[in-house]
């Protein structure tokens, strides 16, 4: 399967002449741009294609059965057949729900909008193939007022409508530009971040507010009051902030998307900016909604950041990081892995009219995304030619670099001049304020004589109108009177009539006088109203040109900005690819040092056979030397002991003589004395004969004893020499073990050094093998998000499946399809969401526990991989993991309890948890350790199965 | 002075050559976080240099005049008079009498004005050193500090909570800096959850299936060895070494003549469990005593809390020094503010952020110091005035801690302390 070609380097060497021709497929031309760095373009194994496929698309990995199936599967195009089956599946749009409700929301409580409403909302727009900037525009218009669109509003409302943090998480997440730390200061370490950028987006912000309203509701007969939060807005103004590091020194924005120039805003004098003017519970609405504005400009299909954002989080989405990453640090110095794809994808992305599903397709179908997990075998092949390459981009580089300095000195420039465009309008823009306010003024002291006017005529209209009928009434009287002249109480009250009339006049003149009053008072405002205005317009006229001339100023900038960015980009992504070069250059050196130090280790291992040999021959000799000394010894002793026995002989000899001697005498005085003894005479002179003749035979016994004393001295000489030889090696030993020592130090430093030189080797391949998975020639590892855990448990223990057979049978029960409705596709599909919905309803309250222990906080990035000692407990002490892989109907623990060999269970156990075929290595050892487990078998099965779900094959998708 | 790392029990020494012993298995070389937790011998030596931060949090607002700033006999002083200390010109409230005799450890800061009265708000400025402005969500000073402090091969968790109440389970304290440093909370001093091996299994079958699993992980690090799969591999082993040092979260275990110097109530326990856990080389503990908002009856209710507080803290503190663990251990005292020197009607004292106090005690801090002050009755700072970054890039100074370095978090330059503070120069030795 793993097919090598040994294209050196190929993806490392420049991009251009590679097609980019509109007709050709989105994902031909990801295979294009991002070709392996190690030449290896085989791809992954047709189960790790699997089960990667069914986690990224539908959140979940695919059963034993569809694993056997897709294995025996031989059509050429079976993978995009698997693709399809899964983005049509109701998992998919469930799953990228839960991604974008993640993206949109960070696990934020719910305190405006419930999280159902909100999610089914996401989960409707995604199945209705709602686009993308569809959905975005829904979001950053929605003010939760009409009650279908309301749950849009959760992304405002359920941030407190806080307008800080909305700038900050729209600048993340539909722009990919963390402008957080530039809020107080422009970025400490992303020289591309300014604090004007911050400002800028905060103006479209600002004017919101969240505005409580209250509703009754009619529940049957009962109506009850309920507050309801709504995101209104303001009219907006200009706002102005000081860096902390630079205060005193105020600078001042409008509206203005990162990139772009101040918007042009339509200007109202004060008092007309309103549709619905601001007021208690009321939802104010302005004649000009710069969110509405940021809204249209976001998403119009021409906002590269916008376009690029989405395109960026989909790839990361597939593919486990962005060509950008972090994926909302979107900035110069953290260029994109390919910075002519990353245009690309946002080009595509808004020319597909913002299509997630087919966007996410054409990921899926590329070579990038199905490539192997593996470190790859090709790598030191590759290596032997990259010294060349590193040469090559480091003569690129230096051309490189000076061109970014140069654009960057531009840039400083244009930002000189544009600070200076900016100080020059600032006072004209705050005169333009204080006009504006002494304007607002004057029209409400104006507007309030005008309604002392109003309240004047409309009392004297008030006593008017009761004029008339009175005095009618008192002529009336004074006619009665007059015919009854002595009706007295006539009389009083003809009189008080007359009274009332009077009264009446008295106060319709006083009215009159006050309403003259209050109508030459008129006068004054209305002529200061009338002055008021001419400052604004001379204000807003001296304004126009300053803000046109700041208004180029600024494009300037962004010119120069824009070419710094592309610049220094290329720099940085030229620098990416020279590190990964240099690392791969690298790696031969380190292999050589690797069979360097074996050699020495060999030549070492030599030297110290070799000493130790001569040590072993001097200890030989030392022995042999000794032996001498001991013959030598023996010798002496034995010399000695001859010349002892010859002195001895010599003295018994004498002693003969001396008796023979004696006797000879002793003889001759009887033979005298008897001198015809001739036996006698004869004895005598046999006696003296003796005598003599043993005198003359002492000569022997000196010379004998002479010959003893000469090997006496001799063996002494010998054994002296002996002792010396010996003592001589004895000297020489320490020399010899001394050597022997030596060379098995060295050995064992040469050793060392083998060890020493792999770890660098290995760490040196480890490092490379992370920047494989940066520019994606190798697969990452992602980890699975909480909700992806979950349900991976709850399919890989069953629960899944057996939930959606009982869920699938109620609903057929209740409502059965006809044989006709079984052959209608949309019949089929309908049904299957249903079955679907059901089944999430009923296990979606597992989530809870594992959004606890796997999430991160909320209001942070979800995607951050975290392990810790806590997530470990639950699995291995709570009561979920262990709950679910008891044996239950047709479960795998079960399926591996009725195994009737260990190599079935073993081949269960792999196929349904790890979606692929067990070793050899690991049938063994799942054998094995069912091996003695017959009585409680179930356990042990159950073991197995916890084993592997809390590994780390299981934990990652890859 | 020598902290044995962890414990060191036969059945952790004989787990930890278990795991020594399946780990060597098939592994030519290692690199990264595993890497290190294979040589314990580093861990005793870090040990020795390990620096630690125990931050005890007065909950709801601690009146300074009734502690460490008192000022008896003018309008605002209260009933209360002022009892010298074992540093000779340094006063505190009589309501602290056994604190005072460990002043010579301590470093008083009087000049603290956090320009917060609100409970939340002045809580976030306090515990992360800045002002919320909607958009931020800064790590607490528990979570910087524990990044900062906890060693790679540490295998018990870096940040622990001593909540008053119930609770349990992992706090939100660390903002971006992620879980991993959020605090491990103990229930009213309860061991950790889930740290017991349920009926069900036993230990000789959840040691098998723990041998099986990291059999598994082993061929599968072997086809790709990255950061994070070994990161997840090692929280079983950390969540083992947690089961098997349970008795650590124990504070039963300390000496019954310590309980009863700590005092029984649960400030006592807490303290004490403190101890124990800074003891085992925890490096950061945080404990609480809840709740001074003493809108009603300040006089009263400061009687009775401190009565607590001056016990178990004043134990702590000597103990902390007689065992030389000042050394390497930095106390801090912290509130979300002071009590107003205005007495209210109703004998209480309200909000109070303007002039009040924080202490620190061990590592870098000067002992027995007071910096800053306030004037006669304490309604202003009239010396050392310092704020809440002031403060937050002190305590990180303190436990040695370089406050204007960053923090890379996912490729994120992130500074660990407000970039445009400092922190307080004049004290730190």
């Amino acid at each position: 399967m793993r097919v090598t070609v040994s294209l050196a380097l190929f993806g490392l060497l420049s991009l251009t002449g590679l097609a980019t021709a509109e007709d050709q497929p989105l994902h031909v031309l990801i295979n294009n741009h991002l070709t392996p760095s190690t030449g290896d373009v085989s791809l992954c194994r047709d189960e790790e294609f699997l089960r990667r496929a069914s986690l990224d698309l539908t959140g979940m990995p695919p059963t034993a059965d569809e694993v056997r199936a897709f294995l025996a599967d031989e059509s050429p195009d079976k993978r995009t057949q698997v693709i399809d089956r899964l983005l049509a599946s109701p998992q998919f749009t469930r799953h990228l729900a839960t991604t974008l409700d993640l993206m949109l929301m960070e696990r934020r409580s719910n305190t405006n909008v419930p999280q159902d409403d909100w999610y089914n909302w996401l989960l409707t727009s995604l199945r209705d193939g709602k686009p993308w900037n569809e959905l975005a525009r829904e979001i950053l218009t929605a003010d939760g007022d009409d009650k279908a669109m309301r749950p849009a509003a959760r992304f405002y409302l359920d941030r407190q409508s806080e307008s800080n943090l909305l700038t900050r998480d729209i600048g993340r997440i539909f722009f990919g530009r963390d402008l957080q730390c530039a809020q107080c200061h422009d970025h400490p370490n992303i020289n591309d971040y300014r604090q004007a950028d911050y400002h800028g987006l905060l103006a479209f912000l600002a004017p919101g507010y969240a505005v409580v309203r209250k509703e009754t509701v009619k529940e049957g007969d009962k109506e009850t009051t309920k507050e309801v939060t709504l995101y209104a807005e303001k009219a907006g103004n200009d706002l102005t902030f000081e860096s902390v590091f630079n205060q005193g020194t105020l600078h001042r924005t409008g509206p203005r998307l990162f990139n772009d120039v101040v918007i042009n805003e339509p200007f109202t004098y004060p008092g007309e900016e309103y549709e619905v003017a601001p007021a208690d519970g009321v939802k104010s609405v302005p004649k000009f909604s710069r969110r509405s504005k940021l809204a249209e400009l976001a998403t119009d299909g021409t906002n590269r950041m916008f376009n690029e954002n989405m395109a960026n989080r989909l790839w990361a989405h597939m593919l486990g990081r962005g060509l950008v990453h972090p994926v909302d640090l979107h900035h110069i110095d953290n260029p994109p892995t390919d910075p002519e794809l990353m245009t690309l994808l946002g080009e595509r992305f808004s020319a597909m009219n913002f299509d997630i599903r087919g966007f996410i397709r054409e990921i899926a179908l590329s070579q990038t995304y199905q490539r192997p997990f593996d470190q790859s075998e090709n790598v030191l092949a590759v290596a032997s030619e990259a010294a060349t390459t590193v040469a090559e981009l480091e003569q690129e580089r230096v051309t490189l670099e000076q061109t970014a300095q140069a654009s960057a000195a531009t840039y400083e420039l244009a930002l000189a001049a544009w600070n200076a465009a900016e100080a020059a309008t600032i006072p004209v823009a705050d005169e333009l304020d204080t006009a504006r306010k002494a304007y607002d003024e004057a029209r409400k002291k104006l507007d309030e004589a005008d309604a002392a006017v109003s309240k004047a005529q409309s009392e004297l209209g008030q006593k008017q109108a009761i004029l008339t009928p009175v005095e009618l009434a008192a002529t009336a009287a004074q006619t009665a009177i007059a015919k009854l002249p002595d009706d007295k109480e006539l009389g009083a009250a003809a009189e008080k009539f007359a009274q009332r009339v009077k009264e009446i006049t008295d106060a319709v003149a006083a009215l009159k006088k006050a309403l003259d009053e209050k109508t030459a008072a008129v006068a004054a405002p209305t002529e200061a109203f009338a002055a008021a205005k001419p400052p604004v317009d001379e204000a807003v006229t001296r304004l126009a040109p300053l803000n046109e001339t700041l208004r180029l100023a600024e494009r300037a900038l962004l010119e120069a900005r824009r070419q710094m960015r592309r610049d220094a980009v290329a720099l940085a992504s030229l620098d990416e690819r020279l590190e990964i070069v240099q690392a791969l250059a690298a790696l031969p050196q380190l292999d050589q040092a690797i069979a360097d130090s074996k050699a020495t280790v060999a030549t070492r291992e030599a030297e110290l056979t070799a000493a130790e040999q001569a040590l072993n021959q001097h200890k030989s000799l030392m022995t042999e030397r000794a032996t001498a000394v001991a013959s030598a010894d023996a010798v002496v002793t034995m010399t000695t002991a001859s010349l002892a026995e010859a002195q001895a002989a010599l003295a018994k000899r004498i002693e003969d003589i001396k008796a023979v001697q004696t006797a000879a005498e002793t003889a001759q005085t009887a033979s005298d004395k008897l001198p015809d003894d001739t036996v006698l005479a004869e004895a005598a002179q046999k006696l003296k004969e003796r005598s003599t003749a043993l005198a003359t035979e002492m000569g022997q016994f000196e010379t004998a004893i002479e010959t003893a004393t000469e090997d006496v001295t001799s063996a002494k000489a010998v054994q002296q020499s002996a002792t010396q030889m010996l003592e001589q090696a004895q000297a020489e030993l320490p020399a010899h073990e001394q050597s022997a020592a030596t060379a098995k130090t060295e050995l064992i430093a040469a050793q060392e050094q083998v060890v020493q030189n792999q770890a660098t080797f290995d760490a040196g391949m480890a490092e490379l093998t992370q920047q494989f998975a940066s520019d994606f020639t190798l697969a990452s590892m992602k980890p699975l998000t909480p909700e992806q855990l979950c349900w991976s448990i709850l399919k890989a223990t069953g629960i899944y499946d057996r939930a959606w057979q009982a869920e699938a049978a109620e609903v057929e029960k209740a409502t059965p399809l006809s044989d006709e409705q079984k052959q209608d596709p949309a019949q089929l599909a309908a049904r299957e969401l249903e079955i679907e919905q059901r089944t999430y309803n009923k296990l979606k309250g597992n989530l809870g526990a594992f959004i606890q222990f796997y999430g991160a906080a909320a209001g942070q990035p979800q995607g951050d991989f975290f392990a810790t000692a806590d997530q470990a407990l639950f699995a291995a002490n709570g009561g979920s993991v262990n709950g679910w892989v008891a044996p239950a109907s047709g479960n795998v623990t079960e399926r591996m309890v009725n195994a009737e060999q260990p190599t079935t269970a073993a081949e269960q156990l792999y196929l349904t948890v790890m979606n692929r075929h067990p070793s050899d290595e690991e049938t063994q050892e799942v054998t094995a350790y069912l091996a003695g487990r017959e009585a409680d078998r179930a356990t042990a099965a159950q073991e197995l199965v916890w084993g592997l779900i809390t590994s780390a094959e299981f934990r990652f998708n890859h | 002075m020598s902290i044995s790392y962890a414990c060191n029990t036969v059945e952790h020494g004989m787990a930890r050559r278990s795991f020594l012993g399946t780990m060597a298995a098939g592994v030519g070389s290692l690199t990264g976080g595993l890497g290190a937790f294979l040589q314990p011998a580093i861990g005793e030596e870090l040990m020795r240099e390990q620096k630690r931060v125990v931050i005890w949090d007065m909950h709801g607002g601690i009146s300074q005049l009734e502690t460490w700033d008192p000022k008896p006999g003018t309008d605002t002083g209260g009933p209360f008079l002022s009892i010298p200390t074992s540093v000779p010109g340094i006063h505190v409230c009589e309501l602290m009498p056994k604190t005072a005799q460990q002043m010579h450890h301590l470093c008083l800061i009087r000049g603290v004005d956090t320009n917060e009265d609100d409970h939340g708000l002045g809580r976030y400025k306090v515990t992360t050193g800045r002002k919320m402005t909607g958009a931020a969500n800064d790590p607490q000073i528990g979570a910087v500090a524990a990044k900062a402090l906890t060693p790679e091969n540490y295998a018990l968790p870096g940040h622990i909570m001593i909540t008053p109440g119930g609770g349990g389970g992992r706090s939100n304290d660390s903002a971006y800096l992620g879980p991993k440093y959020s605090s491990v909370q103990l229930g009213n001093g309860k061991p950790p959850q889930n740290s017991l091996l349920p009926d069900t299994i036993t230990v000789e079958h959840d040691a098998a299936r723990q041998e099986y699993r990291r059999r598994q992980n082993e061929r599968f690090l072997s086809r790709r060895r990255t950061a994070t799969s070994e990161a997840y591999g090692y929280s079983y082993e950390q969540a083992l070494q947690m089961m098997q040092q349970r008795d650590v979260f124990d504070v039963s275990k300390e000496p019954a003549k310590d309980q009863e110097r700590y005092g029984t109530h649960d400030l006592g326990r807490h303290a004490l469990l403190a101890r124990r856990l800074l003891e085992h080389g925890t490096p950061v503990v945080k404990l609480s005593h809840s709740n001074y908002d003493t809108h009603h009856e300040n006089f009263n209710f400061h009687i009775e809390q401190l009565g607590e507080l001056d016990r178990a803290f004043s134990c702590f503190v000597e103990d902390l020094a007689d065992r030389g663990m000042l050394e390497t251990t930095l106390i801090i005292v912290l509130s979300e503010f002071g009590r107003t020197p205005k007495v209210n009607s109703r004998y209480g004292r309200d909000h109070w952020s303007h002039a009040w106090s924080v202490v620190m005690a061990g590592c870098r801090m000067p002992r027995g110091f007071a910096y800053g002050a306030t004037n006669d009755n304490g309604t202003d700072v009239v010396d050392g005035r310092v704020d809440h970054a002031n403060l937050f890039h002190t305590y990180l100074q303190g436990a040695g801690v370089d406050s204007t370095a960053t923090f890379n978090i996912e490729g994120r330059e992130v500074p660990l302390a407000d970039p445009s503070s400092h922190p307080i120069e004049a004290i730190l030795t």
